[in-house]
C-alpha cells in the first residue's frame, strides 16, 4: 500500500490553521463540558437556585415588602411628618404597609411577627423637638426579616438627621428673628424633614429612590457569580490536556498554540454566555424577572464573559496544578463576589463597600444591570460599565494569554 | 522520492541548563525502514524525537521529514509525522470513536476519508467492538491501543513511537509489537524509541544506541555486534573423536577459539550462523557425530554492555 501524503488542510495557511484548529478545539470542549453533570449544575441549575433562594430570603419573588407598625403617642406635627410623611412617601408607599396602633399593640405585633418592626413616638416627640431638644425614635424589630428591620431603622435615623438638620436651620432663624416657634412653623419643621432625601435605597445606592424585584437584582448577580465557575473551565482544561498529555499531541499535530487557546477560550465564551442568557430566560419565565433592554443585557453579558474569561484565566495560568488553580480560582472568584455585592444587594452596603464593588468588574456589571432595570434605557445606559468591563477583560485577556502561550510552549 | 529518507536529522543538540540532554545526534529513517532508538531511561531518546516532532525547540542541528525543513516548513514536518507520546495521551471522557475522529481533523481529515480511515485503523488495532465505549473504561493495554491509532490515522509518513508499550501486560504488548510490525509493510516509517533490547531486536531494521545524550553506535544487529566484536557461541554436543572435531572445527575460517568440554565441543566464532555448514562437514571428516548444534548469538544488551560498561536497566 502508498502512503498517502498527509491531508492539505493539514498543512493550510496559518490563519487558516488557527482559525480550524479553534473551532475543532472549542467543539471538543464543549463536548466534553456537556458531558460533565457538575460543570452543567454551575452553568445552568445552581445560579438559578441560589438566585430563588437569596431572592426569597431577600423579599420573596417580588419586590421588598415589609409591615411596619406606628405608634405615635405624641400626635404632634414633628411626629405626623415621620408617620405620615415619610412613611406614606411615595418612593415607600409601594412597598410598606404601615399599621397606626398604640404603643403596647406595636410591641404584640412585633412579638408575634405580624409586624417586621415598630416605631415609638413618644408623647412629646414634636414639642422636644421645637424645643431644640433630645427626641427619640424607638424602632422595635422582628427579626424574622432583618433587611425590613435594617430599613426601618434606616427610615428612623435618616429623619432623624433630617430633623437635626432642618432643626439647625429652623433655630438659627428663629433665634435671628427673636420669638418663639409658631405651631404652623413646627409643622413646617416637621414637613420639611419628612421631604429630605432618604439615604435607605432598595436598589442601587448611587441613583437612589429606586426599587428593583429580587428577581431582578439576584438573577443577574447569581448568572455572574457562577459565571466565574463557568468559564474557569476553559483555562483548567489547559492544564488537564498538560497532565494527560493532549497538549503536546496537539502540538506535535499542525495546531500552533495560539489556535488552541483561542479554542479553549471560545468554548469558555460559549458556554458562559448561554449559562447567562438561560438565567435571564429562566427569571423572566418563572418570576417575570426583567433585565431590561435586551441589547444592553446582551452587550453587558458578553463583556462580563470576556471579563470572567481574562480573570480566571490570569489565575489560574498562575497556578502550577488543577488542586492549586481550584484553590486561586475559588479564593478570586468569592473575593469578588463579596466585593462586588454578588450576595447582598448593593445598595444595602456601607458607601465605602459601595464604592470598593466598583472596583470589580462583577460590581460593574451589577451596576449595569440595576441600572438597566431602574432606570431603563438602552446601551447608553450601560456604556460605562462596559466600557470597564471591557478595559479589564483586555488586561486581565492579554496577561492571561501572554502566560497561557508560555504555559502551553513549556 | 520513494529512496529519499523519511527522516534526516543531523546534529541535534539540547541543553537543560548545565545539562547536555542531546549532545550531536543525527540519523536517517528510510520509507517502510523501521529505526529503533536503544538506551536507558535519561539517554535521551524523548529528547530527541521532541526536537524532530517539533515539540522542543533546538539549541541545533537540522530536521528534514518527507523532504521538508523543520526550520522552513513546520507545519509540513508535522502533517508528516505521527507521534505516540510514551503516556497515553487521550480524552478519557470521550469515546475511542470521538477520540479518533477529533485527532483525525486535526490531521485535516474530514467527511467520508475521515470515517473510512477511523473505521480502518479501529480495525487494526482490535477495538472495533469497543469504539462507542468511553476511553476511561479501557483497559491499559486498550488504551495504548488506541493511543497508536491516534498516531497513524492520518497515515503519516514518519511514525514515531515514544516507548509505547511501557507498563503494558504481556498480551497487549505483543498486540502493539505487531501493529508497529505490520507498518513497515505499509511503507511507513518508523522511528521507535525503548529501552527494551527485547522489542529492538523483534521490530528494528536498524537501531541506534543512545547514551548521555550521545548516539554512540548505529547499524543492523549484526553490524553493532561485529562493530565491537562480539562474537557468537557455538555449542556442539557431539560423540567420537571430540578433540579431533575441535582441531577440525578451529580450522575452519570465522572460528577463533574451540574447547572440548564433556559432551561436545564449544566454539567462539564470528557470524556462526553462516559457519554452521562448514563445521558440520569438518565434524564429518573428523569422525565425530553431532548430536545438536546450539548458536548463541550476541543480543543488544551485550552490545550496549560492551559500548558503556553498564546494563540497559542500570
Amino acid at each position: 500500500m502508498r502512503v498517502r501524503d498527509a491531508h492539505s488542510a493539514a498543512v493550510a495557511p496559518a490563519g487558516t490553521r488557527l482559525l480550524r484548529t479553534a473551532l475543532l478545539v472549542a467543539g471538543k470542549d464543549l463536548r466534553q463540558r456537556l458531558r460533565d453533570r457538575s460543570a452543567l449544575v454551575i452553568a445552568f441549575v445552581a445560579p438559578f437556585v441560589l438566585a430563588s433562594i437569596i431572592g426569597l430570603a431577600f423579599g420573596g419573588d417580588s419586590a421588598f415588602k415589609a409591615t411596619y407598625a406606628v405608634a405615635d403617642a405624641d400626635r404632634g406635627p414633628v411626629a405626623a411628618g415621620f408617620s405620615e410623611g415619610v412613611l406614606a412617601s411615595p418612593g415607600l408607599r409601594d412597598l410598606i404597609t404601615v399599621r397606626q396602633v398604640d404603643p403596647g399593640e406595636a410591641r404584640a405585633l412585633v412579638d408575634r411577627g405580624e409586624a417586621d418592626a415598630a416605631f415609638l413616638l413618644p408623647a412629646g416627640f414634636s414639642a422636644s423637638v421645637q424645643r431644640g431638644g433630645p427626641a427619640t425614635i424607638t424602632v422595635l424589630e422582628s427579626g424574622e426579616n432583618p433587611i425590613a428591620g435594617q430599613v426601618a431603622r434606616s427610615l428612623a435615623e435618616a429623619y432623624a438627621a433630617e430633623l437635626a438638620a432642618t432643626q439647625l436651620a429652623v433655630r438659627t432663624a428663629l433665634d435671628t428673628a427673636g420669638t418663639p416657634p409658631s405651631a404652623a412653623e413646627a409643622r413646617e419643621l416637621g414637613e420639611r424633614a419628612a421631604a429630605g432625601q432618604l439615604p435607605v435605597r432598595l436598589a442601587d445606592g448611587q441613583v437612589g429612590g429606586r426599587t428593583i424585584e429580587a428577581a431582578n437584582y439576584f438573577g443577574p448577580s447569581m448568572a455572574i457569580f457562577f459565571l466565574f465557575f463557568t468559564v474557569s473551565f476553559g483555562a483548567r482544561s489547559i492544564l488537564a490536556e498538560r497532565r494527560q498529555g493532549t497538549m503536546k499531541r496537539l502540538l506535535a499535530s499542525a495546531a500552533s498554540p495560539g489556535g488552541v487557546l483561542a479554542g479553549k477560550a471560545l468554548a469558555a465564551f460559549v458556554l458562559g454566555t448561554a449559562s447567562v442568557l438561560v438565567m435571564w430566560l429562566a427569571t423572566t419565565l418563572v418570576f417575570g424577572a426583567d433585565w431590561g433592554d435586551p441589547v444592553a443585557v446582551v452587550a453587558l453579558t458578553i463583556t462580563s464573559v470576556l471579563s470572567a474569561i481574562g480573570i480566571t484565566a490570569l489565575v489560574i495560568t498562575l497556578a502550577k496544578s488543577d488542586e492549586q488553580a481550584e484553590g486561586y480560582s475559588s479564593l478570586v472568584v468569592f473575593t469578588l463576589a463579596l466585593l462586588g455585592g454578588n450576595f447582598v444587594y448593593l445598595a444595602q452596603l456601607p458607601e465605602l463597600l459601595q464604592r470598593v464593588s466598583l472596583l470589580t468588574p462583577n460590581g460593574w456589571a451589577l451596576r449595569g444591570f440595576v441600572d438597566l432595570v431602574a432606570d431603563g434605557g438602552g446601551l447608553s445606559t450601560v456604556a460605562v460599565p462596559i466600557a470597564v468591563i471591557l478595559a479589564v477583560a483586555l488586561v486581565t485577556g492579554g496577561l492571561a494569554l501572554y502566560r497561557a502561550r508560555r504555559m502551553v510552549a513549556a | 522520492m520513494d529512496d529519499e529518507p523519511v527522516l534526516w536529522c543531523k546534529d541535534l543538540r539540547k541543553r537543560f541548563k548545565e545539562r547536555l540532554a542531546v549532545d550531536g545526534v543525527g540519523f536517517e529513517v528510510a520509507p517502510g525502514e523501521t529505526y529503533g532508538l536503544l538506551g536507558p531511561n535519561g539517554a535521551g531518546k524523548t529528547t530527541t524525537i521532541s526536537m524532530i516532532c517539533g515539540l522542543l525547540g533546538r539549541d541545533g542541528g537540522e530536521v528534514t521529514v518527507a523532504g521538508a525543513s523543520l526550520d522552513r516548513d513546520p507545519g509540513q514536518v508535522k502533517a508528516a509525522i505521527g507521534y505516540v507520546p510514551q503516556d497515553v495521551a487521550l480524552y478519557p471522557d470521550l469515546s475511542g470513536l470521538e477520540n479518533l475522529r477529533f485527532w483525525g481533523r486535526m490531521y485535516g481529515l474530514a467527511g467520508r476519508d475521515l470515517a473510512e480511515r477511523v473505521e480502518a485503523t479501529l480495525e487494526v488495532v482490535g477495538l472495533t467492538e469497543r469504539a462507542g465505549d468511553k476511553v476511561a473504561d479501557y483497559s491499559g493495554g486498550m488504551q495504548r491501543r488506541l493511543n497508536i491509532a491516534a498516531g497513524m490515522l492520518h497515515r503519516p509518513r514518519l511514525l514515531v513511537l515514544d516507548e509505547p508499550t511501557a507498563g503494558v501486560d504481556p498480551q497487549s504488548r505483543n498486540a502493539i509489537l505487531g501493529n508497529v510490525e505490520a507498518l513497515g509493510g505499509q511503507g511507513i516509517g518508523v522511528l521507535y524509541t525503548t529501552h527494551y533490547m527485547e522489542e529492538a531486536e523483534r521490530l528494528c531494521d536498524r537501531v541506534g544506541i543512545i547514551d548521555q545524550g550521545r548516539l554512540i553506535a548505529e547499524g543492523t544487529r549484526r553490524e553493532l555486534v561485529a562493530r565491537v566484536g562480539e562474537r557468537d557461541r557455538i555449542e556442539l554436543t557431539a560423540t567420537g573423536d571430540l578433540a579431533g572435531l575441535a582441531a577440525a572445527a578451529a580450522r575452519v575460517d570465522g572460528v577463533d577459539e574451540a574447547s572440548v568440554v564433556a559432551g561436545g565441543v564449544h566454539l567462539v566464532a564470528r557470524d556462526g550462523r553462516r559457519l554452521l555448514p562448514p563445521l558440520l562437514e569438518a565434524a564429518e571428516h573428523a569422525g565425530a557425530e553431532v548430536t545438536s548444534v546450539e548458536l548463541v548469538e550476541p543480543d543488544l544488551e551485550a552490545v550496549f554492555l560492551h559500548l558503556t560498561g553498564k546494563a540497559l536497566r542500570d
